[in-house]
């Protein structure tokens, strides 16, 4: 098989980071407008709003408090795109997942500079002794945001109030000039620290818009798939994958973890090997699921 | 093997962003031509025109009005704000909330641990009165 080497352009990468960038930067633009100049609102870009007041609104017809229509408009239309689409939203859009991918940058960056290159070193060494614990810490952990999902729906639509508030990033980052100390600045500490050893843990264990879109985008017909003829087990695919999931011997990536970042199709050095396919062949009959992967670092 | 997804890998994103982009402007669109910016309030019209900020919760627009408006529109009692917020007593009443954050007199914590409960309160009250007005019907 003829090995590809990929320019810039011909990378999806590029248009992911572009578009990341471009929402990241507007909701940068929103938030500063929020907390700074006190105009506008950055709470309402928040889709997972919408689920919250979903009860409320279809029973009652009003929105919990500080929940506005956007929220539900933003909430339905990912749910549409995750049905069309998958996880795109996480891999593409979500400023959330943009700021751990940087911060992620970041660590690797620091990581290799001389003076913590010993410290570095004797990281990835015990991350390696340690592997299998880590890979079942990572597959128990990683069920936590759909209990954490289903209890915060539930209270929230038994006590018409936004309980998440008192967990939310985005909150305890508007209340971040107050100097006020909650459970979400606790998590956004733990986050952003925890974003530079590993990527996307906020997606991984937390995200409880993630949890919903992995659920709804399992019934979406959009898969990354392989061709096992012209696969050549290089596993570059498996070691770019940001959420440690096993591409390269499955036909199809069926894990609801999959936010459809691309990275896998960008490392494939084959050309035609790794791809996107709409209904392929089983999908909706074969019930073998991809094991979890090795932890990369 | 499936037919090559071509160029879709590319566009992925563009599709994703352009419907979010429709979405938000025409819900944007849709609250501008209903007036349902407060959409999530639970103010009636008239509540609303006569305190403009009554039933608003306190949202970071509140922040726009002065004090004045805030005390009348949620029945305050002046005295109590002012120390509350550690304004000096013969603090103007038509300074805005945001300016005088700004100019560090009051910080944006003080003002919302004041509000919060006093909103909550108020709204308590507007909708004990709606439910009084309106008296569920016994069914037949």
């Amino acid at each position: 098989m003829a090995k590809i080497k990929k320019r810039w352009y011909q990378k999806a990468g590029t248009y992911r980071k572009v578009t990341q960038g471009l929402v990241f930067l507007a909701m940068t633009a929103v938030y500063l407008r929020h907390i700074v100049f006190l105009e506008g609102n950055v709470e309402e870009f928040c889709p997972f709003g919408g689920l919250e007041t979903l009860f409320s609104y279809l029973t009652t017809g009003t929105y919990l408090k500080h929940i506005n229509p956007l929220n539900l408009g933003l909430f339905v239309a990912i749910m549409g795109i995750t049905l069309a689409f998958r996880g795109g939203f996480c891999g593409w859009i979500c400023p959330i997942g943009t700021a751990q991918d940087l911060l992620r940058t970041a660590g690797k960056k620091i990581g290799g500079f001389s003076f913590l290159k010993g410290v570095n070193t004797r990281y990835k060494i015990w991350v390696k002794g340690n592997n299998s614990k880590l890979v079942k810490v990572d597959f128990w952990a990683r069920k936590f945001k759909y209990l954490f999902l289903i209890i915060i729906i539930a209270a929230t639509w038994i006590k018409a109030d936004l309980v998440i508030r008192d967990f939310d990033l985005i909150v305890a980052l508007m209340k971040i000039l107050a100097f006020e100390l909650s459970v979400g600045l606790i998590i956004l500490v733990l986050i952003v620290i925890l974003s530079f050893f590993m990527d996307r843990p906020f997606c991984k264990y937390f995200c409880v818009l993630g949890a919903t879109i992995n659920l709804v985008g399992k019934l979406s017909p959009l898969r990354v798939v392989r061709n096992d003829k012209s696969c050549i087990n290089c596993n570059l695919c498996n070691k770019s994958c940001p959420m440690q999931l096993e591409i390269a011997k499955v036909p199809r990536v069926e894990s609801i973890d999959c936010n459809h970042c691309f990275r896998c199709l960008d490392a494939c050095p084959v050309a035609d090997t790794l791809d996107l396919a709409y209904f392929p062949k089983g999908i909706y009959t074969s019930t073998k699921k991809p094991a979890a992967g090795k932890l990369e670092v | 093997m499936h037919k090559s997804s071509g160029g879709f890998r590319y566009l992925y994103g563009f599709f994703i962003l352009i419907t979010l982009l429709i979405t938000v402007f025409l819900v944007k669109i849709t609250e501008d031509i209903l007036g349902r910016d407060d959409a999530r309030i639970h103010a009636t019209e008239e509540e609303i025109q006569r305190g403009d900020i009554r039933g608003k919760g306190l949202p970071a627009p509140t922040g726009k009005f002065s004090f004045g408006q805030i005390i009348e529109a949620y029945e305050l009692d002046k005295e109590d704000f002012y120390n509350a917020l550690g304004l000096p007593p013969d603090y103007p009443e038509t300074a805005i909330v945001k300016n005088t954050i700004d100019k560090k007199l009051t910080n944006s914590k003080l003002v919302r641990d004041y509000m919060q409960p006093r909103i909550a309160e108020f709204e308590r009250k507007i909708k004990e009165a709606r439910a009084a007005e309106n008296p569920p019907e016994n069914d037949p």
